[in-house]
This record gives C-alpha cells, sequence and structure tokens, in this order.
C-alpha cells in the first residue's frame, strides 16, 4: 500500500525509516501522526501514563533541522517510539506502574533509554505496565486497566501490556518491555505483535527499576521481527554501569534476517509444549512448524528431563526478589500498593532461604538441559502462553476441561522456561482464534544467539501475514 | 503430610519476617502460600536428592570481571 493510501502511523518502523532517509517524510510529521493515533486509541485502549506531546514535537523538530543539514543517525532517527514506565527517562515521570512511585523524576536516563535517544529515537510517552512489573494482566489501579486493541473488554497480557498494546493499535513504531517471567513476550502474543527477551546481561538493566533481579531483562516490542531486529541493534551491548552486563561482542542483528531457515533444526519437547493449552493455540504453533518445515527447517522431538517443576522455581524466585526489593516500602507505605501485588509481596517474605536456593540451582540443572539439547537444535519452538487474551478483570482462566486456574502460574507455563535459564526468546505472531484473538509462538535461541531467533522469525514472516494485520481501532 | 497453609501459620511467619499483616490479609497470602509451597517443596525434594549434590545456585553476576573489552 502506498504512503498516499495508509496513514503514516500504519507502517512498520523500517518503512517510516525508509521515508524519512530519504526525506519523504518528516520526524515532524511522522510524530504528528502517531500523536493524532494516540488521541483516537487511547480512550479506548489506555496504554500510557505518561504522553510527552509536548516534548515530542520539540525533539522531532530538532531531529528534523538536524537531517536537513545532513546529519541523518540511522533507521532509528525521527522514529517514534514508547518506553515502558519503569525505564528512568530523566525529567520525566517514571512510576513503574505505581503509586509508590507515583512523583518519582529520575535525574538520570535508564541506558536503553539514552541510547535510543542518542540513535536520533522520539519518545512520545511512557506505557502503562502491571504496577512494579509483578503480575501479568496490566489491570493497574493506579493509572486504569490497558486493554486489548483486538477486543478492549480483553486484556492485554502483561506486564508490558501498554507497550504491547501501544505497538499493536499503531500508536509508535516500536516500544520498549521488560521481561522477567514472560513479561514481554506475552503481550506479544496476545496483542499480535513481535517481542524478544534478550539472554541475561545482552542489554543492560541500568536504572530501570527491577522486579527479580536474576531474571530481569529488557527488549524490544514491534510489529516485525525486522523492526525488532533493527531496534536491538541500537541496545544490545556491554554497559559499564550494570553489573551483570555481559562482555560478549554484539553482531549486527539484522545482518542474518534473509538467510531463511534451510537445514535449521527446530527443537520441540512434546509432552511439555503441546499439552495443556487451548486447542486454537495447539493449532497455530503446529501450523507454524509446518510453514517453517515447508522451508526446509528440520523439527527435532528432544526431551528435557527436568522441565516439570519450573512454574514453581519460578514463581519462588520472582516472589522472593521483589519482597527482598520492597522491604521497606511494603512496611512504611502498604496501603500505597494495589491489593494483587500486596499480598505477592507479603507471601513473598514468607518463603524459606532454602526454597528460593534449591529454585535458583534448579535453574543451574534445567539451563544444562537446554545448553545440552542445543547440541542437536539450533532453536526451540513451543507456544507463548496456553491461552488467548482473557476478559479485562479476571484473575482465572481455563485451559480445558472447565477446570479454572490461576493466572499467574497458568500464564507462565512456557515463558518460565527461557527466563529461569536465561535463554532469549522472541514472541511471533502466528495465528488468530476463531473468535479474532491473535496468537504468538516462542522461539527460544541459544545463549546470545539472538541472531538465529531473528533469523528464523523472520523467515516465518516472509511466509505468513499474521503480523501484517491490524485491530479496527 | 498436609501442607495447608492457615492464617495462624501466616501470623507465625509474620514474626520470623518482622511484617505486620492486618488479620483479614492473612487469608489471602495462606491461600497462595497453599498451593506454592507444597510445590516448592516438591522441588526442594527433587533437588536435595544426592545426583543433585554438585549443582550450585545460579545467582550470581555475570562476567562482572572479564578483562576483555569489547567496542561496539
Amino acid at each position: 500500500m502506498s504512503t498516499a493510501t495508509r496513514g503514516l502511523h500504519q507502517h512498520t518502523l523500517l518503512e517510516a525509516a525508509q521515508l524519512v532517509e530519504h526525506r519523504k517524510v518528516s520526524p515532524v510529521e511522522l510524530t504528528d501522526t502517531v500523536l493524532k493515533q494516540i488521541e483516537r486509541a487511547e480512550p479506548k485502549i489506555n496504554a500510557f501514563i505518561t504522553v510527552l506531546a509536548e516534548q515530542a514535537r520539540a525533539v522531532a523538530k530538532a531531529h528534523e533541522d538536524m537531517i536537513s543539514a545532513g546529519y541523518y543517525l540511522g533507521p532509528l532517527h525521527g522514529i517514534p517510539i514508547a518506553l515502558k514506565d519503569n525505564l528512568y527517562t530523566k525529567g520525566v515521570r517514571s512510576t513503574a506502574g505505581s503509586k509508590v512511585l507515583g512523583d518519582f523524576v529520575p535525574e538520570e536516563d535508564a541506558t536503553v533509554t539514552a541510547r535510543l535517544k542518542s540513535a536520533g529515537a522520539i519518545i512520545v510517552g511512557k506505557t502503562n505496565m502491571h504496577e512494579f512489573a509483578w503480575g501479568g494482566t496490566t489491570d493497574n489501579p493506579h493509572y486504569g486497566p490497558t486493554r486489548n486493541p483486538w477486543d478492549p473488554r480483553r486484556f492485554p497480557a502483561g506486564s508490558s501490556g501498554g507497550s504491547g498494546a501501544a505497538v499493536a493499535a499503531r500508536e509508535c513504531f516500536g516500544a520498549i518491555g521488560t521481561d522477567t517471567g514472560g513479561s514481554i513476550r506475552l503481550p506479544a502474543a496476545v496483542n499480535g505483535v513481535t517481542g524478544i527477551r534478550p539472554t541475561i546481561g545482552r542489554v543492560s538493566n541500568f536504572n530501570i527499576v527491577p522486579l527479580a533481579w536474576s531474571m530481569d531483562t529488557a527488549g524490544p516490542m514491534t510489529r516485525t521481527v525486522a523492526d525488532c531486529a533493527t531496534m536491538f541493534n541500537f541496545i544490545a551491548g556491554h554497559d559499564p554501569k550494570d553489573e551483570a552486563s555481559a562482555r560478549i561482542p554484539v553482531s549486527d542483528y539484522t545482518a542474518q534476517l534473509n538467510r531463511g531457515v534451510k537445514g535449521i533444526r527446530i527443537g520441540i519437547v512434546p509432552d511439555y509444549f503441546f499439552t495443556h493449552l487451548q486447542p486454537p493455540v495447539h493449532d497455530a504453533v503446529r501450523g507454524a512448524l509446518r510453514v517453517l518445515e515447508g522451508q526446509k527447517a528440520e523439527v527435532v522431538e528432544v526431551e528435557i528431563a527436568n522441565i516439570h517443576g519450573n512454574i514453581s522455581a519460578q514463581l519462588t524466585i520472582e516472589s522472593a526478589e521483589p519482597s527482598t526489593y520492597h522491604q521497606h516500602w511494603l512496611r512504611t507505605r502498604p496501603q500505597d500498593y494495589g491489593d494483587d501485588v500486596r499480598v505477592l509481596l507479603e507471601v513473598g517474605e514468607m518463603l524459606l532461604a532454602t526454597h528460593y536456593l534449591q529454585a535458583q540451582r534448579y535453574r543451574t540443572l534445567l539451563r544444562h538441559e537446554f545448553v545440552e539439547a542445543f547440541e542437536h537444535v539450533d532453536v526451540f519452538i513451543c507456544p507463548t502462553l496456553p491461552f488467548v487474551a482473557t476478559p479485562v478483570g479476571d484473575m482465572k482462566v481455563v485451559i480445558e476441561g472447565g477446570k479454572e486456574e490461576d493466572m499467574l502460574s497458568a500464564i507462565m507455563q512456557y515463558t518460565g522456561v527461557p527466563s529461569l535459564t536465561g535463554l532469549p526468546s522472541m514472541s511471533v505472531p502466528c495465528g488468530f482464534s476463531p473468535d479474532g484473538l491473535p496468537i504468538g509462538m516462542q522461539i527460544i535461541g541459544k545463549p546470545f544467539d539472538e541472531a538465529t531467533i531473528f533469523r528464523v522469525g523472520h523467515a516465518y514472516q516472509q511466509a505468513t501475514d499474521w503480523h501484517t494485520r491490524a485491530p479496527n481501532l | 503430610m498436609t501442607e495447608r497453609i492457615t492464617p495462624e501459620d501466616v501470623e507465625t511467619f509474620e514474626r520470623l519476617a518482622d511484617l505486620k499483616l492486618k488479620g483479614e490479609r492473612r487469608k489471602g497470602a495462606a491461600d497462595i502460600l497453599s498451593v506454592w509451597v507444597p510445590a516448592a517443596n516438591e522441588l526442594s525434594r527433587k533437588m536435595a536428592e544426592p545426583r543433585h549434590r554438585g549443582l550450585t545456585p545460579n545467582v550470581r553476576f555475570t562476567h562482572p570481571f572479564s578483562e576483555e573489552v569489547v567496542e561496539r
């Protein structure tokens, strides 16, 4: 479709970047069209806590002047993006979706924020999230629930639900989310967008409000894999300000996008990846595997002996670490937490140190098993989550047999595995349920091999059009 | 053994954690712990088996003292 027949906000990030580079569209025009879309969509989906309209227009004008003077910085130059509200933004309120930090204005950017600014990106706003990222619904008691653009009666998952919904609703060309137990991949899946959780240590966590230190990551959420790899290029890499940052070389993550999947070995764990999930999700992911097999990839069945038990380990670690971080506020400002997060923080103080450390030892065991399995496969593919978007406010979900299950445990069935093992993984749209709700599949890669994940995801998107579909807002 | 956690159990945990909850909050915590603690204990039993004795916890910073410097 041409620029003349669809709104600028409907373009992908790379399409918009091409227009800016060739001076067919200015950063000011792009920013204005995105801000108008935010005005249109926000009453329905509430993806933002803070919209920076005035600042974004001023920055866009400055970038327009730079480009006019011949200072083109690359594919993020002049591109409107959004940041989850747990990333520090200098001079701009950064709440982490909480009342506790409701007035917090950082004096310094997160490293990710700074790198995106340096690349010329224009921050149009800070996105809504589950309070302190401790939950998967983005049903935020302080800033209102974010709603799914595909059906505003449904949730956008979380905790980066605002970022996922904003990308899907075309309120930005890309967004940053954070992921501890699935918080980038889950909203990517249910909002029909692409989102990657990097290898732990690949992207700096400096000046990002933590959830669980040993599992936290930050990554991009976009409409396409190519857009995601493009944003990733600018945020990946060592950061001396982050003690956990890896000194492993980065590559150009767009360089291998077009290599295809011929000969790529895709691992599946049949007794875990394809049990206990809703039929449309099962069928969509199986269908995606067939598409990749059609491109000469090979599907290999793998056994991971100790994969069962991962959800308990995930919950133990993901509750003990936040409870440690929040210990002071939980005693001095307990009334300022939403009820769901407050009880999780209370519970996290009541698990034993031995529970926590056995869970951390389990991570070592599970990681060893996956690293061994990677001698036989290049990636794993599984569903991102076992169900489609549920109604806003629901804390229970039915996956099979009419049995209600706790949302928090159920939602991490598949995303907990990369979180525990520290492996990179990306959610890519792979279909829709009969009632029109997006479904995502998760591509899990070797440590620091995000490039192969992007390669497989891009090959899949070249053969399918799920990622091109947009919600009617 | 039954591992159902009661509000009275939660009150005991509060003393251990130096955390004071109002009475009505104890049931919510007990309900969650009644699911999580048995699962955590099952995982602990597995990880305590002699075959896993050599495994260390995964709590560590990655590469903090490497001399290698990588420039983008």
